[in-house]
């Protein structure tokens, strides 16, 4: 027989078990839009019974057997790489899009624009070859498209730059969630130790791991007191490095180095092979800069180059100047330092029209044959010559004219940026089923947290209504039985 | 599926942002009247666009350089007409003085007429059209046709002037004015071949009145040709006007049919962009509604 104290003491342990829960739906509750919190539930089981001789076995009211969160870590781990790849193509598309507004296609003030006003106007000088302002018109379009082209060069290399320093701001990012999750690992351990479950550190540890996705991808193991330790990928071929371990006795942090104006990011002395997460995203989007740049230079040098021999070959003694220079004057061209040669700025008489120097004021043939060069096809390697007899140059027929090597340049941006953009909106998708279904499993449900205050309202009334009960059977036996 | 406010929350705005977007979108190509504004909306397009474009631009240029052509072959057509006028002249006075029964007084008469109708044809041959000279081959800025002397000399260059009018077509325009005052197979070997050198020579007889039946044998026959050969020239300079008729109304043709597809492939069609537009509005003003029911209640509010 338990007697009325033993009741009493069930009563007791149900107003705390309701206490207990009604704490953690206050807990989840004022979490509810807390990033990265999972809802919280007291587990609750019925305490062990009591054999009452002859009658059976007694309970003895609830017992609880801790608190515990809500998570479905395959989902976690999910996330992780579905992150990693969002924000891949997420950092890609921003670095494009810039790369897209330098370029300014189609408008009516793009270099294609230019390079269509340049033309026209060697066209018109060639029909107006007497009339000196032709020459002039001639060099003051010429000069506006290599403006255009300079700039475009330059915005590039500093498009170049800023991304060079997301990487190197990713990475500073990386190293300080690493130390945060050494601290975290720790707090853990110690928590773990004693036997108890750290809910809200694990929460966080999880967050932190979702925000390291989003730079670069990387591998984890969970030990049993719920620490992470973390391995990525480096060198080539590519083979695991510890980045942190359990105990946080080894760790390895990322290293930016700048070789050659090329940003490489080290882990452990070899270059991070990084697949996913912001760090490859915009390493991809660097290639394509360089691309870009280097496809922009060899479109500057190929149109210079071809102008330049159809202005100046055969012209005569003190008439061979080159169209196009770089800064100095020489024929080392780039697209940042292509300009319209000063010789000429300075005097634009010196602007060849005829065939030779010696041509009459009427003969506006070389004018013309350049003009012409929009309409042949040129390529890098391509041997300059005029056709016979006449002075227009001879064509490469796998090359492409000038105009359409810069479509080409320009629509190319575009071409990647789609596909970037794409990938975008297609892991967006994916992601986002995924956090709905974590939101599913762990989300704080304002409703259900409601009903169960008012379940465990019920309890806690009920269990109160117990003693009160479980009181006047006391003062029934203390008081009415006479002694 | 657990649905919690969080996710209710999420959605709601993923869809609203989507939604903007999308108002953006149409915003964007309404303002602008334009498809694609970037080449990433659709790079096989804006390539499309970008290559209409130039070919627009250059045909423009082919459409001036035709128009020019067409203004310098017709002013030479003019000016061949008086030449060929005034050239009628003189053989008409040629056959009138060659008549033996003319005094002296008249024949001078002739003589002075014919004298001013040679400085008629250089006058003539001197036609500047836009500050160039017309018939001077490339010396376009220096008077090609002199007769101060009294003979006619030509001064010009002996090359025409070269015009590209569509892509890889050049045309040449005459203006080498040496092909007009020469020809060939006239009398005494050729020794008339220039037209000055036969002026001067029916110039020389009036006025001396000496060897007049030339007038009406060789010098005739041999101004004959002269005014064959400028007929044959004009004759060419109407084929190249013809040959820029043609070449304009195609140009012009070509002009239509590119901006056509321009049009076709950049702007929008505004009436069904307008539609699009306010579909998307009323599923935005919708979506606000929306909103605004399902995420206001909670179990709180029938809790009292």
């Amino acid at each position: 027989m338990s007697g009325l104290f033993g009741t009493l003491n069930v009563a007791n342990k149900g107003m705390q078990a309701a206490q207990t829960a009604f704490h953690t739906i206050g807990h989840n509750i004022s979490n509810a839009e807390t990033e990265g919190f999972s809802r919280q539930r007291v587990e609750l089981q019925a305490d062990l019974a009591y054999t009452l001789g002859g009658v059976g076995q007694l309970g003895t009211g609830v017992k609880m057997i801790g608190i515990l969160r809500v998570v479905d870590d395959y989902v976690t781990r999910q996330i992780r790489g579905e992150n990693g790849t969002f924000n891949k193509f997420t950092a890609k598309s921003e670095v494009l899009e810039q790369m897209e507004i330098i370029f300014n296609e189609p408008s009516d003030t793009s270099l294609n624009f230019n390079l269509g006003e340049m033309f026209d106007a060697w066209t018109e000088l060639s029909k107006n070859p007497e009339i000196p302002t032709a020459k002039s018109i001639v060099v003051e379009k010429s000069k506006t498209m290599t403006d255009t082209l300079n700039h475009i060069a330059n915005q590039l290399e500093s498009l170049k730059d800023d991304t060079t320093e997301l990487i190197e701001m990713n990475a500073k990012d990386f190293n300080s969630i690493v130390e945060s999750l050494d601290t975290l690992n720790k707090q853990i351990f110690n928590i773990s130790i004693k036997g108890q479950v750290p809910n809200d550190l694990m929460d966080q540890r999880d967050l932190l791991l979702k925000n390291l996705s989003s730079i670069t991808n990387f591998s984890t193991s969970f030990d049993g007191y719920g620490r992470v330790s973390i391995k990525a990928e480096a060198g080539a071929p590519a083979a695991e490095t510890e980045v942190l371990s359990f105990d946080g006795s080894t760790k390895n942090l990322l290293t930016v180095n700048d070789s050659d104006g090329n940003v490489v990011v080290q882990l452990g002395g070899n270059e991070l092979a990084s697949k996913s997460g912001q760090i490859a995203g915009y390493k991809e989007a660097l290639v394509e800069i360089n691309e870009q740049i280097d496809e922009l230079n060899e479109f500057a040098v190929t149109m210079a180059k071809a102008i330049n021999y159809v202005h100046r070959e055969g012209m005569g003694e003190g008439f061979e100047n080159n169209f196009f220079t770089d800064n100095d004057g020489g024929e080392a061209i780039t697209a940042a330092n292509i300009k319209v040669n000063q010789v000429l700025q300075d005097d634009n008489s010196k602007v060849n029209v005829g065939a030779t120097s010696a041509s009459l004021e009427g003969d506006g043939s070389r004018a013309l044959a350049i003009a012409r060069v929009r309409n042949i096809k040129l390529s890098s390697g391509m041997t300059y010559e005029f056709e016979a007899g006449t002075l227009n140059l001879v064509g490469d027929p796998n090359g492409n004219t000038i105009e359409s090597t810069y479509k080409g340049i320009a629509t190319n941006i575009g071409i990647s940026k789609q596909q970037s953009d794409n990938m975008v909106s297609n892991q967006e998708v994916l992601l986002n089923q995924l956090v709905m279904r974590r939101e599913s499993t762990s989300g704080v449900n304002i409703d259900e947290e409601v009903s169960n205050i008012i379940k465990f309202q019920k309890t806690y009334d009920a269990n109160a209504r117990v003693i009160q009960v479980l009181s006047e059977m006391l003062d029934t036996l203390i008081f009415r039985t006479g002694v | 599926m657990r649905i919690t406010n969080s996710t209710l929350s999420t959605n709601y705005l993923r869809n609203l942002t989507r939604n903007l977007e999308n108002m953006q979108k149409y915003q964007n190509q309404l303002a602008s009247g334009k498809e694609v504004s970037r080449p990433s909306d659709n790079p096989l397009l804006v390539s499309k666009i970008m290559d209409l474009s130039n070919n627009i631009l250059q045909n423009k240029q082919y459409n001036t350089n035709i128009s020019d052509s067409l203004g310098w072959a017709r002013t030479q057509d003019g000016a061949l007409n008086n030449v060929n006028a005034t050239l009628n002249r003189i053989r008409d006075l040629m056959i009138y003085g060659a008549n033996g029964s003319l005094s002296e007084t008249d024949r001078l008469a002739i003589y002075d007429e014919v004298n001013t109708k040679v400085q008629e044809l250089a006058d003539t041959l001197n036609t500047n059209f836009d500050g160039r000279y017309i018939f001077a081959g490339q010396k376009t800025l220096s008077t090609p046709f002199d007769a101060t002397s009294g003979t006619l000399i030509y001064n010009g260059s002996t090359e025409d002037i070269t015009r590209e009018i569509s892509k890889g077509v050049t045309i040449d325009l005459l203006t080498n004015g040496n092909q007009i005052i020469e020809t060939t197979g006239t009398s005494d070997g050729g020794s008339n071949d220039n037209l000055g050198t036969l002026l001067n020579k029916v110039l020389k007889a009036l006025q001396d009145g000496t060897g007049l039946d030339n007038l009406s044998g060789d010098y005739l026959a041999d101004l004959d040709k002269h005014i064959d050969n400028v007929l044959q020239v004009r004759s060419k300079i109407g084929a190249i006007d013809n040959r820029l008729q043609t070449a304009k109304s195609r140009n012009e043709s070509e002009n239509l049919n590119l901006n056509t597809l321009l049009s076709e492939r950049e702007d929008i069609d505004i009436a069904e962009k307008y539609m699009e537009f306010s579909v998307m509005k009323s599923v935005y003003h919708a979506s606000l509604a929306v909103g605004a029911q399902i995420l206001q209640p909670s179990l709180l509010d029938y809790l009292r």
